[in-house]
């Protein structure tokens, strides 16, 4: 009894092996047919006996390559055509593409045993890789994924790899970036009385420099890192000076699991992060009798940012003696993006870093390293970049195609294809002229590689006027366009990552600004509601004055004029234990004469005012100091009496949090109970807000999201205060809670948008 | 008693939805078309400045609602 069939395979089948894999099975059952990368997906066609087919789509599912995930098998019963043996076939373009690229892969096992082996023709090759592992979206060009649409294109495979990349029986059977010494690229250490070949020399060079206290600028997957050794406080401090990166915490590299758990405190979910295939990093407590590294590298911060080696190179470094724990920092200036091209490199970091170590392959995009944590709800994705982009991240019931450009801080785009929403990788604060480059590149990337028509798109945008992403939205010239509200989007990120769409749930959005429906900040909402039928703003922080408006968030001193201008009997700030210097005092003259004020309704300024209340009275260098500041100093306090924050409908009043602080802070009460009693106060607000609403509303689920949920300790109070209260409690796991998630949102908001 | 003037196009259903939520609130309002009315729209830009998009609730000369629970469409003339 014979038969055929064809089968058409979506998912992540590209670029992971698949097709070798197909070969292989195929030719285990006996059967004949070919296989080839379609544009939606591997398409496979197989005739031979009943049994052998059956076995084969058995197999096909269960025993799929490790980088591979299948969401659908299509199966049609056909003619057989009576072909002889099985093929791979030439790739052919024709519809629109929805099989995905693969995100960046770390090195295999099976290859590093190579990379370690003097027997082996790629020993110490910083560029091996196989169907199992390498780069992907940083060497895509244009789909589909063949080598003549990467980077690699320029470099013609010689005998040796042609015969592996032509041998279905082998590990690089269709590995498109592969590559030997004989054959490939490079990577050579800069300056050097001239370049010098020989990669081997050039990395053994650039540990003994890194050991001898030298920044690094080293060419990685997606863009180029400096690095310095972490337990060298010169180094470490030089590096600040350069990059004037004045405080923002470092991140790290570990040489291996042994080394990180040495330094961080990992749960198995945490380690299940740290040595996942997206490698990111992983922002752990840092463990207090640690020494291999020095405080400089995350001052005040109880938390490290640690990531695993992921490349060849990585593993080549640390073996050729590099420190241990390296740190592994974006090579940029501070907030503008990743460097990823050598000419760009050389000339942004001259000055920055002491040597190069520049790979010959050119990166196709610039991708930065992803953050994630174990958090209170699960991991948390707090920076969607290598290893995830451009990955899905929900399905929409929607047939157009969809074009979201998220938030102009921590700025992400979303396209939706055939109710596919594909995320970009971070692409950072639109406010620098570098990252408004990447945005517009990025964004005409996805466009092409999906071959959307800009004139079918729908374009979802941030209501703000003044967004820069917005403002080169609505440029493009596509005429579908909607303006979404940023916390109503924060909310609708959750809904959709769960493929909720009509669900009426309870949304909070705390966060540090956006802008509201009536024009002032907003950044403290509760909503009521469904992506389907929209959001009603149904609670809200008690709105403050706020001098200078968004620019209040670079001095925590100003948010506090405008909050405490609504509090009694204020004592003299300029005394102690305050000493708030002159801005305050100039901050409170432009509420009083309420000029360039702007109302707010921001829970990031009220935490900015209560920890410049506890002492944090400088002017903050990074998004979000004087709130992470506040939650460190809280850790570790066991759970006091919460400061009051009642709820009348529809304002959390924060007046009583304000009034209490102050006296206890009068009082001297230790800064950390005071800093535990006011995360306890807003959870148990919040908590109350939303627990009456849910009654009212007969609702039994919330949904929070918004940088601000980013707090651990305030989530852990949430916990427990929603789980006491019977209520569900949504959070994102796919996309970031801070606006690094907006543009997902936007896209669902879109998807069920009506146009008449 | 407050003035409402509730501004928006014909053909953005977003606007359609808050003027169904005003009539259901029994509340009296005065509606403008700021596509058909430039008198309208230059209204529009002088109370909201660098806004848009509609629907656009005005109360007493004051933006007290942009967009229908959180969407609202992009203003497409000069």
């Amino acid at each position: 009894m014979s038969g055929a069939c064809s089968i058409r395979v979506r998912g992540v089948v590209q670029g992971v092996g698949f097709r070798p894999f197909v070969y292989r099975l195929a030719r285990a059952n006996t059967l004949a047919g070919w296989v080839l990368n379609g544009e939606e997906g591997v398409e496979i066609f197989l005739e031979g006996a009943e049994k052998g087919l059956l076995a084969f789509l058995q197999d096909l599912k269960t025993q799929s390559p490790p980088a591979s995930s299948i969401t659908e098998v299509e199966v049609h019963r056909v003619a057989p055509l009576g072909l002889n043996g099985f093929t791979i076939r030439e790739s052919h373009a024709n519809e629109r593409p929805t099989a995905r690229i693969s995100p960046d892969l770390p090195v295999c096992d099976a290859c590093l045993k190579e990379l370690f082996d003097p027997a082996d023709r790629r020993y110490g090759y910083p560029y091996i890789n196989c169907t199992n592992c390498g780069p992907r979206y940083t060497v895509v060009v244009s789909l589909p994924y063949d080598r003549a649409n990467t980077t690699m294109r320029h470099w013609p495979l010689d005998d040796d790899c042609a015969t592996e990349y032509h041998d279905p029986g082998n590990r690089r059977f269709h590995a498109q970036p592969v590559a030997c010494p004989a054959c490939g690229p490079d990577y050579f250490l800069q300056p050097g009385e001239e370049a010098e070949p020989g990669c081997e020399s050039s990395i053994s060079k650039a540990a003994l420099l890194l050991n001898a206290g030298s920044i690094l600028a080293v060419k990685g997957l997606g863009g180029y890192h400096l690095v310095s050794d972490a337990s060298n406080p010169a180094a470490i401090t030089a590096l600040r000076e350069r990059k004037y990166r004045k405080e923002k915490p470092f991140a790290i590299m570990a040489r291996d699991l042994e080394v990180a758990r040495r330094l961080v405190e990992l749960s198995p979910e945490g380690e299940q992060l740290l040595t996942s295939s997206a490698r990111p990093i992983v922002l752990a407590p840092a463990k207090p009798e640690l020494t291999r590294v020095d405080p400089g590298v995350a001052p005040e911060n109880n938390q490290l940012g640690v990531m695993l080696p992921y490349t060849p190179l990585h593993y080549l470094l640390f073996a050729a003696g590099a420190p241990e724990v390296l740190v592994m920092t974006s090579a940029n200036r501070s907030s503008e993006p990743i460097a990823y091209e050598d000419d760009e490199a050389l000339d942004r970091l001259s000055g920055i870093a002491d040597a190069f170590l520049i790979g010959e392959r050119p990166i196709a995009r610039r991708v930065d390293d992803s953050v994630a944590r174990d958090g209170v709800f699960g991991p948390v994705i707090v920076r969607r970049a290598r290893g995830y982009a451009p990955g899905a991240v929900a399905t929409l019931p929607t047939a157009r195609p969809i074009l979201a450009v998220g938030a102009d801080l921590k700025n992400t785009i979303t396209l939706v294809v055939d109710g596919q929403a594909f995320m970009s990788q971070h692409i950072g604060d639109l406010s620098h002229y570098e990252s408004l480059r990447a945005f517009k590149e990025t964004i005409q990337d996805l466009i092409a590689m999906y071959e959307v028509r800009p004139a079918e798109l729908l374009v979802a945008y941030d209501s703000h006027p003044q967004y820069a992403g917005s403002a080169h939205a609505l440029a493009l010239g596509i005429p579908q366009r909607l303006a979404v509200q940023h916390h109503r989007a924060h909310v609708a990120s959750v809904l959709a990552e769960r493929g909720e769409f009509e669900k009426r749930i309870v949304g909070v959005s705390f966060d540090g600004t956006g802008y509201g429906d009536d024009r002032s900040i907003w950044g403290g909402e509760i909503f009521a509601g469904s992506i389907k039928d929209g959001f009603d703003r149904v609670g809200h922080l008690r709105q403050a004055r706020l001098p200078g408006g968004d620019a209040a968030a670079q001095y925590p001193v100003q948010a506090a004029a405008g909050f405490l201008a609504q509090v009694e009997d204020l004592p003299d700030f300029a005394a102690r234990p305050f000493r708030f210097p002159a801005r305050y005092q100039q901050s409170v003259d432009l509420v009083r004469k309420n000029v360039r004020t702007f109302p707010t309704t921001s829970v990031g300024r009220l935490f900015d005012c209560a920890a410049a209340l506890l002492g944090f009275t400088r002017e903050v260098t990074f998004e979000g100091q004087a709130a992470m500041w506040l939650e460190q100093l809280a850790h570790g306090v066991p759970a006091t009496e919460p400061y009051p924050f009642p709820w009348a409908e529809p304002e959390l009043d924060f007046r009583p949090l304000l009034q209490a602080l102050l006296c206890d802070r009068l009082r001297a009460r230790p800064l950390a109970e005071i800093a535990r009693a006011f995360q306890r106060g807003l959870a148990q607000g919040l908590s109350d807000a939303v627990v009456n609403v849910c009654e009212t509303r007969d609702l039994s689920v919330v949904a929070l999201s918004g940088g601000v949920f980013q707090n651990e300790l305030l989530l852990q109070d949430l916990k427990s205060l929603f789980h006491a209260a019977g209520l569900e409690v949504w959070t994102n796991h796919a996309v970031p809670p801070n606006d690094g998630g907006i543009s997902l949102g936007q896209a669902a908001m879109a998807a069920f948008a009506r146009f008449d | 008693m407050a003035k409402l003037e509730l501004f928006g196009t014909a053909r953005c259903p977003h606007t359609q939805e808050m003027r169904e939520w005003l009539e259901w609130k029994g509340s009296e309002f005065v509606e403008h078309d700021v596509e058909r009315d430039p008198a309208a729209r230059q209204r529009l830009r002088a109370l909201a400045v660098g806004q848009r998009s509609v629907p656009v609730l005005v109360e007493d000369d004051k933006v007290v609602q942009i967009g229908w629970q959180g969407r609202s469409c992009f203003l497409d003339v000069e």
